[in-house]
């Protein structure tokens, strides 16, 4: 975890000093539950702004971001200490390539993760997309085939691009509810979660606009236009999961090796051996039964 | 391939020398050919950008001119050169001044007019009009264009200018046009000519003229000429008529011509319409701009000619009045001002005005525009002369009764249509007694006469009509016809107007006489020389009666005729004069001549002769391709117009420039932009809803982008439900609608899915849409995408194939990529603050162009010009919108009309391309599909020196024929030589491993010592060879089997002792035995009979198996024993073409030194078979110095190009070859010249030793463009076994190549040497301007 040299949280002083407050208290509540790192993997498609996020949330400008291509080619890890919370953020590269699941990238994810604890996953996507396509459900299995259903406890759906004028004359809030409920609908079926799993824990939603022309409240803050300043809600989402009753994710071996399907029916083997050998017993005993027949009734005829 | 052949391929212009193909090793003369082709055709298309950029026609030729103007109708940059000599003296000067305007393309025009020398004559300063307004448009699309012919008309104005100023004190009067810059220093008025100003400045100008009086008339032709060239060119006309200043007029129609050809006469006066427009604006103002200017145009040539002939007629003084009225005519509403001014004259002027009125006024624009697409739907001569009859006829009409009589013809015309002729001569005839009559009627009064103006104008748009009708349909005999009454009404008018009133009546007779000028650019100079013959106080009549024989002449359609009469008329020394009448020559004066050059430079050979040519030339489907070229475009631009747009927006600008690069070369009048314009602003206006236009739009894209939603923004109204979170659409359907007149189908299709796995899903969608499309083809594709997508990884790959391969790549041709949510705001940049949004755009833009062209796999990504255009939407109800209630972008752009505009811009250009697909795209030059021939190429074929067959015995024989001086070799250098090898000490050849034996300085030793004696031995045989020739020939004796057909000279030269007869240089065997190669499988072994028959394998060729694309035969023969014959027959085919080159040639020898030679060849020129039929002569006239002339007649299509040559061929020396050879060509009064200097520099022992550089210098002249090139190729034998060939070129375009080709049979690595021409290809590619 700690491989990258840990870097005090400079970004944190660029917060507002409403935001700064609020976050500490935040941070508080973490070291309460004795939770003293936190490390975030943020995953989404490609230019979704997923490493937007993450320098917002850092508040630095961490992690290179362009418009028009995809910079971020290998995970990358930000680490910031503040007051003894260590706050780790895993950029990762877009999960799409071509109009299919990066599997590539997906394992150079894994591969980066080995050993990590998760303890937060940002699924990243835009607010100001209409749709939900067959695509985000693949990006949704391969998350949940990477790392478990589990992981989907620990996660965040986190719409970027979250200001802007709804259309069709839509309520800002009908839309961005609408929009949040397409997606986990999304998330669900891809997790092939059953219903009453589903509805055990909610997916908490998280709206973003990293631009820089998002509106400020008197404070300073960047708001939402719900007037929401969403940094803090941001953070504040994140402490609820990351202290919620479930497992952070451990990336072991095993789990990036896949489900360990080797192993799981090895006992069975010698089982399975013994019933086809029972079974052969019996088809041979048939067999010898209907050939003793068959002389026997050759013998009959000749008699 | 013959020996013969090779040294074509080898030289472009120049010659190479024929060794050259050993190093190539290439048999196949074809692709040589080609690539000769290829040579030419680069000159020509060179010398058509030069035009392009503007050229200044000075002593060019006919053809050069018509070229112009073709080039100035397709691009906007036309620059006019007119350079009038001084009256008498600078004929030449025209001619060097005009390329310097040519070159320069500076915006302003440079019209430099000096007053050259005042002739002997009282006033006659000669402006000379050298100014060369060089205007270069600036825009390639119809403003530049426009602002092109302004400058010429420029220069025609300030020759009038000075024409007036020597008539009478209208000099004073002169007003300097400021318009442009050109100053006219003649009679110290200064005219400027206004740079590229465009109409409306034009028309203030032409205002202020016509207020200052003749001088302002002057001013008015200038502003004309900014609008349109033609009109200048008229004004130039009868100003030079009137004054001497005919030389200066010439000019100006030579402009005139070189914007549009023969039409050109008819496009300026359109153009001429619009400064009238102006004019007409400040006097009528109720006319509209458009429609004025139509009919101005029309107006200002008759009036022109009217003035013209008014001159002539009247005195000095009068005739001035006469013109200045004239010009008032012209310029603004002519008949007011023209009355006004002065009255006697003014009644002539009158007569004018009303017809140009008439033709202004209703008439004039409508016709106009109509004509204009006519005439080019019609054949230009036909056209034009039909128009031009027309003209007359109208002009005779108004002239005898302004308005009635005029109206009366056109609607004869109209009716008569193709019979009409003979009817309109009648009419005329009629119309000219009329208008005597009226005449008489109308110099009372004024208003009179335009009352009877407009009457005629609502005539006139009958006659327009009829014009359009008479375009089509009337054939050049019609119009000769035509002409012949005209011409003869036109006597009659004048004898009449004599005697009727002799101002009056000699107004009509110049009015008459200026129609006909109108009618031709030849016409026109006929018209000078009357006026000429006026000022010099002889018989007006006669004069007359010339002029009108010239003008019946030029207006019959005999092309060369009519030119040649004008031309003669102007400067007796010229070309021309020697085909002008006996009859006319006295008129002429000593002054005009000098003035003249200039007209005959500019003027006559381009526009007038050559201009007609070809478009009576013009087939009937090509008048109707550009008629329909011209209906696009007018539609075109009147749906620009309801878009709000202007025809200077850079979109609209390309389209009419693609436009005009469809009509190719016939945009001479009848595919005038100005007149498009006119038309499409006019029809606006009369809020015609005739559109023939509907739109089908396919609308493909992602799911949730905003399809349908950019559909209800289109129509404005929600036509199909949208969504956003469920599928909006889920089924193609059609939705119709009609914006702006224009009948839009959109199909609105379902979301596409980017995922790779849907893209099952996508096929059935796309489908059904193929379905759909096969109904109704989609004009535009809209691929609508989310500009604030950022869409990467390729992720939209999968869903773009599926379209590709669903509905075809070909769908994306017509692809507009759609941005939707255009409004939003571009994300951070880099640095952190926020990208412009220009710059967010262009991104965007380029992912998603990139993104086709990768899903179509073409060369998109390479070029920027094929990407698809990119309009942005935004459909959201909170988009900000202008004052007009329309969606503006961030960037202040609407983007609706925006979107239409290039969707109504790729649909015309669709239709204007389908138009010329049956031509085959490529060629829209028809570079080889000559309608004219492409000369140049023709040129360097006759230029070509060719070998004589020759009977056996004379192989090699040292006849006139020969290349190679046996009396070089003397004989004591070959007793010396011959003993030098006989005394070597024996030498026995080591074998291989004795020499891997050796060290390395042995072995060395061994190999030069090894070479020396293989060249020795080599040089002995050729030498014994040699003589053994010579003593056959000596004793006469044919001693065949020995030599059979050795002996070309070609074979001599290239492969030294060539031994072995064979025609074709022998295959060149690959150097290493390579199982692939096609050279060993299909190797000609061993010729068994007279036919040689061999494969043709094309070395240029990809690949390296099925390099063979043809089959050579060829055979010698000698017909009734003593004349030698060769027969050359080569056929390949590929996937593209079919090739046929057939060489044949007999020849003939006359004693030792001479030669003669007669041949047939049948060679594909483009898509049509050249016949040649050539001869030539050579003859020994000296030991070292042979010379050949020869004439050669091409047959290509309906062309017929003649050719003479001379050759002459030095040797200095034994090692220098000098050749040069000059030349000339001749197509359609299009006259082609070239030169070449060739040195060839051998090694002293050369047909043994390789070595060989020649140096050729190629000079070509056509259509006024003058190529220079120069070819080095030097052959250097590097080592032992290594050979190095470069060949490099050179042209004054500053495009050029170089060849380097090396053979070794050493080591391979030196191949890599090869690579350097594949680097210096990908250097030239990654800079262009390098080559060409």
């Amino acid at each position: 975890m700690g491989s990258l040299l840990i870097r005090e949280w400079a970004g944190f002083q660029q917060f507002p000093p409403a935001t700064q407050n609020k976050l500490i208290d935040l941070l508080a509540k973490l070291k309460q539950e004795n939770v003293n790192t936190l490390t975030i993997l943020v995953m989404g498609k490609g230019g979704v702004g997923k490493s937007s996020t993450v320098n917002s949330l850092i508040g630095e400008r961490v992690v290179t971001v362009n418009s028009f291509q995809s910079e971020a080619l290998r995970p990358v890890m930000v680490s910031r200490t503040k007051g003894g919370f260590t706050l780790n953020i895993i950029d990762t590269p877009g999960l799409v390539e071509a109009g299919y699941v990066s599997y590539q990238a997906l394992q150079l994810i894994k591969g980066f993760l080995l050993n990590k604890t998760i303890d937060v996953l940002l699924y990243v996507d835009r607010l100001d997309a209409y749709r939900v396509d067959d695509l985000d459900k693949q990006i949704i299995k391969a998350i949940t085939g990477s790392f478990g259903r589990d992981i989907w406890h620990r996660s965040l759906l986190v719409l970027t691009h979250a200001q802007l004028c709804p259309p069709d004359e839509l309520n800002y809030d009908v839309y961005s509810s609408k929009r949040s409920e397409a997606l986990l609908k999304t998330i669900r079926i891809g997790a092939r979660m059953r219903k009453h799993d589903f509805q055990d824990f909610t997916i908490p939603v998280v709206l973003v606009e990293n631009s820089g022309r998002c509106n400020k409240n008197e404070s300073d803050e960047k708001i939402l236009p719900n007037g929401d300043a969403w940094i803090p809600s941001m953070v504040k989402a994140i402490t609820d999961v990351a202290t919620n009753k479930s497992r952070a994710i451990v990336v072991d071996k095993k789990l990036i090796d896949g489900s360990g399907s080797d192993e799981k029916g090895k006992l069975w083997i010698p089982a399975i051996l013994g019933l086809q050998w029972f079974i052969v017993k019996v088809i041979e005993q048939a067999i010898k039964k209907d050939i003793r027949r068959d002389v026997i009734a050759k013998g009959n005829r000749l008699y | 391939m013959d020996p013969k052949a090779s040294p074509s391929h080898l030289s472009g212009f120049s010659s190479f020398s024929p060794s050259f193909d050993d190093v190539y090793g290439n048999d196949n003369s074809m692709k040589n050919n080609n690539l000769e082709l290829d040579n030419n055709s680069k000159a020509t298309s060179s010398v058509d950008e030069s035009q392009n950029g503007g050229f200044v026609i000075g002593e060019e030729e006919e053809e050069e001119e018509e070229e112009v103007f073709e080039m100035a109708s397709e691009k906007p940059s036309v620059a006019v050169s007119g350079e009038k000599a001084n009256e008498g003296d600078y004929t030449d000067a025209p001619s060097m001044d005009s390329p310097v305007f040519s070159m320069t393309k500076s915006v302003l025009p440079v019209e430099k007019v000096s007053v050259n020398d005042d002739d002997d004559d009282d006033e006659t300063h000669v402006v000379e009009v050298s100014q060369v307004r060089v205007l270069k448009e600036e825009e390639p699309l119809g403003g530049g264009g426009d602002k092109g012919i302004k400058g010429i008309l420029g220069e025609g104005f300030v020759n009038k200018l000075e024409i007036e100023s020597e008539n009478k004190g209208l000099r004073g009067n002169d007003i300097s046009v400021e318009k442009r810059k050109s100053e006219v220093v003649g009679d110290e008025q200064s005219v400027e000519t206004n740079e590229l100003s465009r109409v409306g400045e034009v028309e203030s100008k032409g205002v202020q003229i016509t207020d200052e009086g003749d001088v302002v008339v002057d001013t008015i032709n200038v502003d004309t000429l900014g609008t349109g060239a033609a009109v200048v060119g008229d004004v130039e006309r009868i100003k030079d008529m009137e004054i001497k200043g005919l030389e200066v007029p010439v000019d100006g129609n030579v402009s005139l011509e070189n914007g549009s050809d023969q039409i050109n006469t008819n496009d300026e006066p359109p153009v001429e319409l619009k400064p009238v427009q102006a004019e007409t604006d400040s006097q009528k103002k109720m006319e509209s701009v458009s429609s004025t200017n139509v009919q101005t145009t029309q107006v200002q040539p008759s009036e022109q000619d009217v003035d013209v002939p008014a001159k002539d007629i009247v005195d000095n003084h009068e005739k001035e009045i006469a013109e200045i009225e004239a010009k008032s005519d012209i310029e603004g509403k002519q008949t007011e001002l023209e009355v006004e001014r002065v009255q006697p004259i003014g009644q002539d002027v009158d007569v004018a005005a009303k017809d140009d009125n008439s033709c202004t006024g209703n008439v004039v624009v409508d016709s106009h525009v109509k004509e204009v697409a006519e005439i080019e739907a019609k054949s230009d001569i036909g056209g034009k002369q039909t128009e031009l009859e027309v003209g007359r006829v109208a002009d005779v009409v108004e002239h005898v009764s302004s308005a009635k009589v005029d109206a009366g013809d056109g609607e004869e015309i109209q009716a008569a249509e193709h019979e009409a002729e003979s009817n309109q001569v009648n009419s005329v005839h009629e119309a000219e007694r009329f208008e005597n009559d009226k005449n008489s009627v109308d110099s009372p009064d004024h208003s009179d006469i335009e009352v009877s103006l407009e009457a005629e104008a609502e005539e006139n748009h009958h006659q327009e009509e009829d014009y359009d009708e008479i375009e089509g349909s009337a054939t050049d005999g019609e119009t000769d016809g035509m002409i012949f009454g005209s011409s003869e009404a036109a006597k009659q008018f004048l004898e009449e107007l004599e005697q009727a009133s002799g101002v009056g009546t000699h107004s009509g007779a110049e009015s008459s006489r200026d129609h006909s000028q109108r009618i031709d650019g030849q016409i026109v100079t006929d018209s000078d020389e009357e006026v000429d013959t006026d000022e010099e106080g002889e018989g007006k009549e006669l004069f007359d009666s010339a002029a009108l024989a010239a003008l019946l002449k030029a207006a019959t359609g005999a092309d060369s005729d009519g030119g040649g009469i004008t031309i003669t008329s102007q400067d007796g020394s010229k070309l021309f004069s020697v085909e002008r009448p006996a009859g006319l020559g006295t008129s002429l004066r000593s002054l005009k001549p000098a003035a003249r050059p200039n007209r005959t430079n500019i003027f006559a050979p381009s526009g007038l002769t050559s201009g007609r040519q070809t478009e009576t030339n013009l087939s009937e489907e090509e008048k109707k391709k550009l008629e329909k070229l011209q209906q696009i475009r007018v539609k075109f631009l009147r749906l620009v117009h309801r878009l709000g747009h202007s025809s200077e927006d850079s979109i609209v600008a390309q389209v009419l420039y693609r436009l005009a690069l469809v009509a190719g070369r016939q945009t001479g009048q009848l595919f005038s932009l100005d007149d498009a314009k006119r038309t499409a602003l006019q029809l606006e206006e009369e809020g015609r809803d005739d559109l023939n236009f509907s739109l089908n739009i396919l609308v493909l894209g992602k799911t949730g982008v905003g399809k349908s939603a950019t559909i209800n923004s289109i129509f404005g109204d929600e036509k199909t439900s949208i969504h956003a979170f469920e599928l909006g659409t889920t089924s193609v359907k059609e939705i119709v609608g009609t914006v702006d007149g224009v009948k839009i189908r959109v199909i609105d299709t379902p979301g596409l899915k980017s995922s790779g796995m849907e893209q099952g899903a996508n096929r059935k969608v796309l489908s059904s849409i193929k379905k759909f499309t096969k109904k109704c083809s989609p004009d535009i594709v809209l691929y609508v995408d989310r500009l604030d997508s950022q869409t990467r990884d390729l992720n939209d790959l999968p869903l773009l194939r599926s379209i590709s391969n669903a509905l075809g790549s070909s769908i994306w041709r017509s692809a507009i990529a759609t941005l939707t949510h255009a409004a939003s705001a571009p994300p951070d940049g880099p640095s952190g603050s926020p990208l412009s949004y220009e710059v967010f755009v262009a991104q965007r833009s380029h992912v998603v162009q990139q993104s086709i062209g990768q899903a179509v796999g073409d060369l998109r990504l390479m070029n920027p010009s094929l990407m698809n255009p990119v309009s942005l939407v935004e459909n959201h109800s909170a988009c900000r919108k202008n004052r007009d209630g329309q969606k503006v972008l961030p960037n202040g752009q609407a983007w609706r009309p925006q979107l239409l505009l290039l969707s109504y811009s790729m649909k015309i250009l669709a239709e204007a391309s389908s138009l010329s697909k049956p031509q085959d795209p490529l060629d829209h030059r028809k570079l080889f599909g000559f309608r004219a021939p492409p000369l140049p190429y023709m040129l360097s074929w006759l230029l070509q020196s060719r070998t004589h067959p020759k009977l056996p015995t004379d192989q090699g024989g040292d006849n006139g024929d020969s290349d190679i001086d046996l009396a070089d070799l003397s004989d004591s250098d070959q007793e010396e030589d011959e003993d030098e090898y006989d005394q070597l000490p024996p030498f026995k050849p080591l074998r291989r491993t004795q020499i891997a034996k050796l060290s390395k300085e042995q072995r060395k030793a061994y190999f030069e010592e090894y070479d020396y004696r293989v060249k020795l031995l080599q040089k002995k045989q050729w030498r014994e060879e040699l003589r053994r020739m010579k003593e056959m020939k000596k004793k006469g004796k044919v001693t065949a089997e020995v030599y059979g057909d050795m002996g070309e000279d070609v074979d001599q030269e290239n492969g030294g002792p060539a031994a072995v007869p064979v025609a074709l240089p022998d295959m060149v065997l690959p150097p290493s035995f390579d199982g692939d190669n096609p050279a060993f499988r299909y190797r000609f072994l061993e010729p068994s009979s007279q036919l040689l028959a061999r494969p043709v394998l094309d070395t240029h060729g990809w690949d390296h198996d099925c390099g063979y694309d043809g089959v050579n035969l060829e055979q010698s023969l000698v017909i009734a024993s003593q004349f030698p014959a060769a027969v050359t027959v080569q056929v390949t085919k590929d996937k593209k073409e079919f090739n046929l080159h057939l060489d044949s040639s007999v020849a003939a020898k006359h004693g030792e030194n001479g030669s003669s030679m007669a041949g047939f060849d049948i060679q594909n020129a483009g898509k049509q078979l050249a016949y040649i039929v050539r001869g030539e002569t050579k003859f020994k006239n000296f030991k070292r110095n042979k010379t050949t002339a020869g004439v050669s007649v091409t047959f290509l299509g309906e062309n017929i190009v003649p050719g003479f040559k001379l050759e002459d061929q030095i040797a200095l020396g034994k090692r220098l070859v000098l050749v040069g050879s000059t030349g000339t060509v001749r197509s359609q009064s299009h006259n082609a010249y070239g030169a070449n200097l060739e040195v060839r520099l051998r090694e002293a022992d050369f047909p043994i030793g390789q070595d060989q550089s020649s140096l050729g210098l190629s000079l070509v002249k056509w259509r006024g463009d003058l190529a220079l090139g120069a070819n080095l190729q030097s052959q250097i034998s590097m080592g032992r076994n290594s050979k190095v060939a470069i060949r490099a070129g050179l042209n004054n375009k500053l495009s050029g190549q170089i060849t380097v080709r090396t053979s070794t049979s050493d080591q391979l690595q030196i191949a890599l040497v090869g690579i350097l021409p594949v680097v210096m290809a990908i250097y030239k590619t990654i800079r262009p301007g390098i080559s060409s």
